[in-house]
């Protein structure tokens, strides 16, 4: 495991706590997962409980192509995310090749139904990692990614990307990309840009 | 654009949406991915050693 960055989070009186960006899972990190978030996860209904993380990491995390990052603050894991480059491509008519998020995740406490939210921006800072993936392994930050039903407006309204309607092949979830200049504005905190 | 304001304005962003991605699994919530028989590939080509350049080392 690689500690890859050093960024902060806020806490929920506004203080801002720094954080550690990991590259790989680690058996803390999974351990956490298990016994902490899994049952949180179910407890709030959330529609991402029944993810294995575990079995992601066993199965992807040596292979060629894939990276998993894992977000720490206050030695607690915060947020993962795992990507895969080499192998998409942009829905576009371009057809750029494009850095896939195949999952991305926040721990239970730092959701929006949470009732006491921990930290933020926990997704948004995963969410820029994969750009930053992307850009430094030349796909131009250009990523694409299948959100579930409750985050479609955050990606769509919010983050404003570009939106490509439920996908029949990925269990009708909505797809979307950040175009390389799309990609730009987010990385340049320009998030009200159309 | 400095780090903390981008962080600044994300996590204004950040307000009651949560962002959660991932591509499968929504039709058999209670069922973990490993128990829906995912996962299948060898454990041989799980452990393939894995190399690759490292960046912000410290």
């Amino acid at each position: 495991m690689y500690q890859w960055d050093i960024t902060e989070l806020q806490t929920q009186t506004g203080a801002w706590k720094q954080a550690f960006i990991y590259e790989g899972l680690t058996p803390r990190g999974l351990k956490q997962f298990q016994f902490e978030w899994h049952p949180a996860l179910i407890k709030l209904g959330e529609a991402d409980a029944h993810w294995d993380w575990r079995a992601y990491w066993e199965t992807y995390g040596q292979s060629s192509g894939h990276t998993f990052f894992q977000l720490e603050c206050e030695d607690s894991l915060q947020g993962l995310i795992w990507l895969e480059s080499g192998s998409f491509r942009s829905r576009l008519d371009r057809k750029d090749p494009l850095v896939y998020v195949h999952r991305l995740c926040v721990a239970p406490w730092n959701r929006g139904a949470a009732l006491i939210r921990r930290f933020r921006p926990v997704g948004m800072v995963l969410l820029r990692q994969a750009a930053l993936w992307s850009w430094d392994h030349g796909y131009w930050g250009i990523i694409g990614l299948h959100s579930l039903p409750k985050a479609v407006q955050w990606y769509r309204d919010v983050l404003k990307m570009s939106a490509f309607g439920k996908d029949p092949l990925h269990e009708n979830l909505d797809y979307f990309e950040f175009t390389q200049a799309q990609a730009e504005q987010f990385l340049k905190g320009q998030f009200e840009q159309p | 654009m400095k780090s903390r304001e981008w962080l600044e304005k994300a996590a204004e962003l950040e307000s009651d949406i949560t962002p959660i991605a991932g591509g499968d699994g929504i039709a058999t919530p209670r069922k973990t991915d490993r128990q829906n028989g995912e996962f299948s590939r060898s454990h041989a080509e799980a452990k393939r050693p894995k190399v690759k350049p490292v960046r912000h080392a410290r």
